[in-house]
Formats: C-alpha cells, structure tokens, sequence
C-alpha cells in the first residue's frame, strides 16, 4: 500500500517535472503572487482579492493574494518593491506610497514601482453626529474658527493617516489653524467612527463608503466631500467646491503595481489584463455594491498621476507640520 | 410567523446546506493549523463568495469562523500548539489534561462548551441586538481603558508559583507589544532601522513559539518518549457531557456572559474573552489549585466564552455596521455585495434574511457536534503515533504557520526567538500565560490611554467623569481590594 | 539552564534600565504630556522594581549557584538534541528561499528523526510523505506562498 502510494507520487512529479519544461517561455506560465500591505477585513484587501479573482481569469494562471501588514503599510509596500521584477509578484499600492517617506518611515517612493493601473479612489468626506446642530460644512469651520483650540476633535485614522491628513489640509485651506482641532489617533475608521458615537470626538473626516452603515442607520451625517465631483453612494453629500468654493481635494487610491524594471512585455500582457477587469461587470457591480469608487489610469498615466499625488500630498504634510 | 417560514425555505435548500458543510470542512482545518487564523479562513473564502447566492455566502463564512475557533483547540489539547489565538487562555491546562491521558474529555468538553457558547451568543444576537448595540456604542476610550485594566489584572488571577515571576511575564508581554510603529503616536519604537520590527512582533508566531516550539525543544531533549499515561477511553461521550453540564452549568453560564459581553464591544474579541472568562473561573472556584494541572473547569468556562464572543460580535456589526472583530469586518464587506446592507433597516425591511442568517448561526453551532465528535475519534490515532515520529512533524507544522501568518520568513524568526524564550521561562518557572496576556490587551491599553489624554489635553480626571467609566473604575478598585483582602487573610491564617 | 534569583534580578535590572534610557529617546508629540515614551518608560521602571524584589528574595535564600544546570541537562545527548532542533530552524530561515521548501522540509525531517532514534526506513519514509501532505495542503488549501527554490512545481 505505502509502496504504491510512494510510486504514484513519484510518477506525478516525473510528470509534473515535464509539462514543465515544454510549456515555459509563455508569460504567464506559473501562479502570481498579488501583495497586499494591509490586513484581512479592510477595503484594501477586499479589493485586491476581486481583482486576483479578475486576473486569475484573464491570465489563466492561479493569482494567490498575500498579505504582508504592519506598519502601517511600510512592510508591504517595501515586500511589492523588492520583489523580483518578472512579474509574478505585483502588489496593491495606496496612497499612503505617497506619505510614509514624507514622515522618515522610509525611503520608498513611487519611483521604486512600476505602474500598472490606477483600480479605485474614495474622497473623504466631513462626517458628524446626525443630531450635531451644524448641518452644513460652513457652519461646523465657522465654528471651529470661533471656539477654543481643543473644542472640536477628529478621528478616523492613525497620527499622520491620509484622513488626519484631509483635515488638516481642509483647515490648512480655510486659514485655520490645524492644530485647533487636535487629532485622536484610531486604528481605523470603525473605532474613529464608534468614538464619534460615544461622544469621544466630533469630526471623523473618513471616506463615505467608510461611514456608510452609520449614515444609512441616521446616526451619522456627512457635511461635505473632499472629490472632484458627487459620490454615487451618497449623491446629496456636496462637494467642497459646492459646499464653501474649496478647491481642496483628497482621497485614499488604490492601484496595483509592480517592481521597478517590470520588462515590458509583461508589463503591457498584466495592464491589458487589468483594464479587463475593470471593464468586467463583476468588478463594476462588485465595487458598487460595497460603495466603493472606481478610477481607472493606465501605466504612465497612472505614474503621473502618483507623482501628482505624492508631491500634493507632500505640501500639504509640510504645511500641517507632519512631514520630517 | 411568515418570514420565519421563508427563513426556512430559504436556508433548507441543497445548495445552502452543501455549502456550509463544505465551508465548515475547511473551518475545521484552517482553524486546526497553527498560525493561520479564523480571520484567514474567512478571508480566505471572499472570492467565493461572488459566485454565492446571499444566503450560502453568508452562511459560509459565519460557520467557517465559528468551527475555525472551535477547532483552534484542537492542536491546543493535542499538541499544545494552539490554533487560534482564542484558544491561547487554556492551551496549557487541555494540554495538561492529554497528558494526564484525559484527552477525549478535554476536546469532548470543546466542542460541548464551545457549541454551547456559540448558541447562546446567538441568542442574544436575536433577542436583544438593537438594545445591546446602543449601549456598546457608548463605549469611548475612558471605557476602554477601564476595560483593559480588567484585562490585566486578569494576569494575577492566571495564577503563578510566584507573583514576582508572574509580574515579570507580564512585563515581557508588556515590552513585546511596544516594538513597532502601531501606536498611538506612530513613533516606531525598538525597530532599530529594520522595517519588519516596524510591524511589530506578530502575535501569532509569537505564541506558536512560546507554546509549540519550546515543547518540542523538551520533548526533543527527553528523546521523545511515549506518554506518561495511556489515554482514557470514553465509553459514552454523550453521557460524560451530561455529567459535566450537570456539574459545571455554573461555569458554562458565567463563561457564555462574560463572553457575548466583551464580545459585544468593538475592540475587543474571543481571545480576551477566553482569557477573562479561565481568570474568573479560576478566581471563584473552590479548588484553583488544580488550576493548570489538568482541570476541565476553567477549560469549559473559557471554551464557552470564546465561542460566545464570536456570535455577540455581530451585535454592532448586524446594526450599525461597526464590526466586533476583524472576521466580521469581512463579513461586512460581503453583506454590502449581496446587497443585505447591515442597518437597523436590515430588520425592518428583510426580516425573513436577517432570520435566515441567525437560522445559519444555530446550525452552525449544532454542526460542530458531529463534526467534532469524529476529530476526538480520529485525535486518538494522533495521540497512539510515536512521539519521535510526532515532534519533528509538529516542528515543521510550526515553521510553516509561522511563516504564513504573515508570509515573511521574519514569522519563523519570530517563532524562533519565542521558542528560546518561551524554553528560558519555563525553566525557571516564570508562566507563559500572563505574557501572551501582555502581548494582546498592551496595545488597548495603551492606546486608551494615550488617546484620552489627547482628548482631555493631560487631566487624568477624565478617566472617571464618564457615568460607565466611573462605574467600571470603581468595579475595578473593588476587585484589588477583595484580592488584597483574601491575600492579607491567608497570610495571616498561615503564620497563626 | 536555571538563573538564581539574584541572576535573574540583574538581567531584569539592566534590561529595564535599558527600555527606560532608550525611551527617553523616543519623540514627544508636540503639545502632549504623553507620548511614544510613556509606556516603555513604565515598564522599564516596573522591571527594575521586580528585580529589586528579586534581589531581596535571592538575598534571603542565601548563597545558590548563579546559573544553575537543571536536571535534565544531565541526560546524555539532551543538550545535543536541543541545540540541533534550534540550528534546524535557523537552517530554515537562511536556506527555504534559495532551495525550496520540499527538500530543506525532508532534511529537517531526516536529521531530526535521526536524532531521535528512529530507523530508516520509517525516517525516509515520514519525512518524505509529512513533506508533500504539508506541501500540498498549506500551498494548494491554503494558499500559503511556500518557497519554491530549485524545486519543479508539484502536481498541485
């Protein structure tokens, strides 16, 4: 028995050993590896498993999605950049790409990636009690402006997280000091967002999609969206532009990158199968569905588009005094 | 009555059934190797689920998680390696008990209690969700920290030879969830320039080398000899497990509350739950000193606490979409997908779903009985293998969980530290418990802590101007008394 | 390998020293009293005052050897086999990525079996079947990125 058992294991590595070597050469020929810098149970993670099961499909070839957090991302986002660059391992970037090197964290930037395709980007947005009596956003900075530093506290991320960064940028805007509003830092927007319940904070500047269950339940409001146009979640919530002519705008993005020196081949074959699937019906409804929103840029476009990002997001950190 | 009819109809179909059984396998499995975690299960079946029907997909994941937890005792009892981080609290004293040859009755009291637990949690997710949501949601950082606290003073209640020793656990534990950049201040601490002691020390490999890796390294030294007691058989397991619902159904109650209670909390989940729930067994009971020798007691208060937490975490996450723990952040994202937004609305408007799902929970906790009566039968071939042949397998089982947690060979060199570490304390009598309890509730503490006094610019008064806070305080202060009250006691009985 | 009270004392006394001094390193958050800082300063002060305690203790239990060897030390290979378990799991750590984690899995396996008496036949055949069954389910259930090193891809 255990001697059949050995045979036949043995026959089918034999076996496995040859379909090996005839069927290389072709990019993809073995399973990916998608990094992932944050944990199981965020949104981040959510969506690079939907577009693993995407590209599974459009690459023919097994694409397991790893995990690798802590550190607020640095961990991750260092593994995608030293990851040898022949594209079985890729990675979901995030905005934070663009913050940590800002802070001393580390020397990453988004020069150390090969851009392959911008998948989602969610604007913050101003939320608060639904019972507060500010019901615009003009009123809430009004106030804010005229009450002692201290009066008003927000939540909503870490020190230094991309929605501590929306406010304070917001105030920075409006000439007021950000510092008047101080920060609580949270692990996440849920216990930003439970502390805004329990009357721990005021302000929990997170994105719409976020807050949702709170908002749909009517405990919660959101005063004003820090995007260039109207979420599809929450269409009434109004635009900075609209809400007090702001031109200020953040959000948190996330794209899917490579290692630097991707060889172009490979990295023409991946973004051509990530613009399938975003095109796809099931990413589209996928995304809808959980409330997230979609933007799509292409390689180059993407790059520039982390550039921009990278280098606003820079000024801002410098003007709140958060950058090193 | 009607949507509970169509409650029915919707969960008694083939396909709902096949999937949760299929969905309750690999809970078992996930759940029963160390290093991967009831979290991982479940996020490991995200990319199924799209191809779910809500019901199925739902269903999926809730008995996923709750076998996974369950079965995270499993190499616990066995192997002392527990599976899950819920199931850490007890691991010593089921491993205990397997030695003393009782293994059938520890896992037997598992799957009776952890069942038990989950129906329980479940009932009061039916029965009072709203009511109890609203008032977890009056939970600030003042509370929290409050609640920490409890936490630690939980440690001297662990039970250590000598307090000193146990204090010192602690302390390491303490030290431990300091190193990384996860706090309050996003300072990174003890990292020395390196980017994975940026993430901190990973909990889990962590725990598979203070508790795995250091026995294997005695047992290995030993030669790896043969158990010390041969395993009792049981005759009648449904018998036993009347006996000890009969005996222990104080145990089983107090474990149940205590565990839908933190369990109702965001921030707080089924491993605290274990851990509080084996101290307060331990603290109430009339025999503590067979605590940690290999006593069912505090295994079945813990084991039914673990399992209730998991159920009451959907509290908060079924009616505000504020998820109890990371498993129902995931499970979250999948009812949005499915379209069964979680909200108030979600029982005003789709009773017949929300019915379905709780349908789900109760059979969910019915199937670890079978499931679970067939892994104590298959557990005894575990325990007949040799252990020469056992250990160097279990050792390579440890590196690989390691490694997955969070698939960086920096998990194995986690694993390893702990491993010495772990072999370090033991040695020289310092308890492991009080330290894997340091590692879990240091961050909440600190982090309350730190974030209150952000919020009240520095005064430490805030810490009980709230009504809950203060009431939790004053819980607390009563606590150390009576603990210094009977001590004071004790030793004066001793000299007289 | 067992430290006496005194021993103990002292590593615990440099050790919280140690975190306190490097504490005061860490940044303050501007406008805070409390900070990175706080916590580790804590527990350093916290383990000074359990060595201290200890000291007193290994103070009255008068004069004990300062590392003492336990009794199990004493049996004949028993440090041997420790030491040899360590070394395997440092094996792993440096040599997984470039070999792969079938063979350095049946290498660790074999040596260990070895060290534990058992004959070879048995030894040959477990580490080989326990490597494949551990392949086959953490890499293909699991979907754990094992390291594939010069190995071909298996069946799975």
């Amino acid at each position: 028995m255990i001697g059949r058992t050995v045979l036949a294991l043995g026959a089918a590595l034999a076996v496995s050993a040859l379909s090996i070597t005839s069927a290389a050469a072709q990019y993809p020929d073995r399973p990916l590896t998608l990094i992932v810098p944050w944990g199981a149970g965020g949104g981040t993670d959510a969506t690079a498993r939907i577009i693993g099961a995407g590209l599974e499909r459009e690459l023919g070839q097994p694409v397991s999605v790893v995990n690798r957090t802590g550190g607020s991302g640095v961990v991750g986002h260092s593994a995608i950049a030293e990851a040898e660059p022949d594209g079985y391992t890729i990675g979901i970037a995030t905005v934070e790409i663009g913050m940590m090197h800002w802070q001393g964290l580390t020397e990453l930037t988004y020069e150390n990636y090969t851009p392959l395709a911008l998948m989602n980007e969610d604007a913050a947005g101003v939320q608060v009690l639904a019972d507060s009596e500010h019901d615009t956003l003009e009123s809430l900075l009004e106030a804010i402006a005229s009450s002692p530093p201290g009066t008003f506290r927000g939540s909503g991320t870490g020190q230094g997280g991309i929605w501590h960064l929306a406010l304070a940028g917001l105030l920075n805007d409006r000439d007021i000091d950000p510092a008047s509003v101080p920060w609580v830092p949270s692990d996440g927007a849920a216990s930003g967002l439970q502390d805004l319940m329990a009357g721990g904070v005021n302000i929990v500047p997170v994105s719409l999609v976020e807050a949702r269950g709170l908002i749909e339940a009517g405990r919660v409001k959101s005063l004003g969206l820090m995007g260039p146009e109207r979420a599809e979640l929450f269409p009434e919530v109004p635009t900075l532009s609209e809400a007090i002519g702001s031109d200020w705008q953040i959000g948190a993005w996330r794209g899917i990158v490579g290692p630097q020196g991707l060889p172009d081949d490979v990295a023409t074959r991946l973004m051509d199968a990530l613009e399938a699937v975003y095109n796809s019906e099931e990413y589209k409804t996928f995304m809808a569905a959980q409330g997230y929103g979609v933007r799509w840029a292409r390689g180059a476009e993407f790059g520039t588009f982390m550039e921009e990002a990278d280098a606003s997001l820079g000024a801002t950190m410098e003007a709140v005094g958060l950058a090193q | 009555m009607d949507p509970i009819i169509q409650a029915f109809e919707l969960v008694f179909t083939w396909q709902v059934l096949t999937t949760i059984t299929a969905a309750a396998l690999f809970g078992l499995l996930v759940g029963a190797v160390p290093g991967l975690t009831a979290t991982m299960a479940t996020a490991l079946l995200v990319p199924l689920t799209f191809f779910m029907d809500p019901i199925s997909a739902v269903g999926a994941m809730v008995t996923c998680a709750a076998m996974a937890i369950f079965a995270g005792d499993i190499p616990g009892a066995l192997l002392r390696m527990p599976g899950t981080p819920a199931s850490a609290a007890y691991t010593n004293e089921a491993y205990a008990m397997t030695r003393k040859g009782e293994a059938e009755t520890a896992l037997g009291a598992c799957v009776l209690f952890s069942a038990i637990g989950g129906l329980f949690g479940t009932a009061v997710l039916i029965f009072a969700a709203p009511a109890l949501a609203e008032f977890a949601l009056n939970f600030s950082s003042q509370e929290y920290f409050w609640m920490a606290m409890l936490g630690l003073t939980c440690a001297a209640f662990i039970g250590a030879a000598s307090p000193v020793k146990g204090m010192v656990s602690l302390l390491i534990g303490l030290l431990v969830a300091t190193v990384g950049l996860k706090n309050a201040s996003g300072v990174p601490r003890f990292t020395f320039g390196s980017t994975d002691l940026m993430a901190g020390i990973d909990f889990i490999p962590a725990m598979i080398g203070l508790f795995a890796v250091s026995e294997v390294m005695r047992t290995v030294a030993a030669g790896a000899p043969s158990w010390d007691n041969v395993q009792v058989r049981i005759g009648n397991i449904f018998r036993d497990w009347g006996g000890m619902v009969v005996r222990y159904w104080r145990q089983q109650v107090r474990g149940n509350v205590i565990g839908t209670a933190i369990g109702i909390l965001p921030g707080a989940g089924a491993d605290v739950a274990a851990y509080v729930s084996y101290a307060i067994s331990r603290r109430l009971s009339k025999t503590p000193e067979k605590y940690g020798t290999g006593h069912v007691e505090g295994v079945i208060e813990a084991t039914s606490s673990n399992n209730a937490a998991l159920s009451s975490a959907w509290v908060p996450a079924l009616v505000f979409g504020i998820p109890g723990d990371t498993i129902t952040a995931i499970v979250i994202g999948v009812l949005y997908v499915k379209g069964l937004n979680p909200g108030p609305t979600l029982f005003l408007f789709n009773p017949q779903t929300i019915y379905a799902v709780f349908l789900i929970f109760i059979l969910a906790n019915l199937m670890m009985v079978p499931l679970g009566w067939v892994v104590i039968k298959l557990a005894r071939g575990l325990l007949r293998t040799p252990r020469a042949i056992l250990m160097p397998i279990i050792l390579v089982f440890c590196i690989v969980g390691a490694f997955a947690s969070n698939n960086a060979t920096y998990g194995i060199i986690v694993m390893l530290a702990f491993g010495i570490l772990g072999f370090f304390m033991e040695e020289n009598d310092i308890p492991i418990a009080p330290c894997i309890l340091g590692i879990v509730i240091g961050p909440i503490l600190e982090h309350n802590f730190i974030t209150t006094m952000i919020k009240s610019d520095g005064s430490l008064l805030t810490f009980v101007e709230r009504p809950i806070a203060a009431v939790l305080a004053v819980g607390l202060a009563l606590i150390w008394a009576s603990v210094l009250y009977s001590s004071f006691r004790n030793r004066a009985a001793a000299s007289a | 390998m067992r430290f006496s009270d005194t021993m103990l004392g002292t590593v615990l006394l440099l050790l919280g020293a140690a975190i306190a001094i490097y504490a005061r390193t860490l940044p303050a958050v501007p406008g805070q009293q409390y900070g990175a800082a706080a916590f580790p300063t804590l527990i350093g002060q916290a383990m000074v005052g359990c060595a201290l305690i200890l000291f007193i203790k290994g103070w009255q239990a008068g004069s004990v050897p300062m590392i003492a060897r336990t009794e199990w030390t004493r049996q004949p290979g028993a440090l041997v086999a420790v030491a040899v378990t360590i070394l395997c799991i440092v094996a792993y750590i440096f040599l997984a990525r470039p070999i792969g984690f079938v063979p350095i899995s049946v290498a660790i396996l074999i040596v260990l079996f070895r060290v534990l008496s058992v004959s070879w036949p048995k030894t040959v055949f477990f580490a080989v079947v326990a490597t494949l069954v551990t392949d086959y389910v953490f890499r293909s259930l699991l979907l754990v990125p094992l390291p594939f090193g010069i190995m071909p891809r298996l069946p799975w």
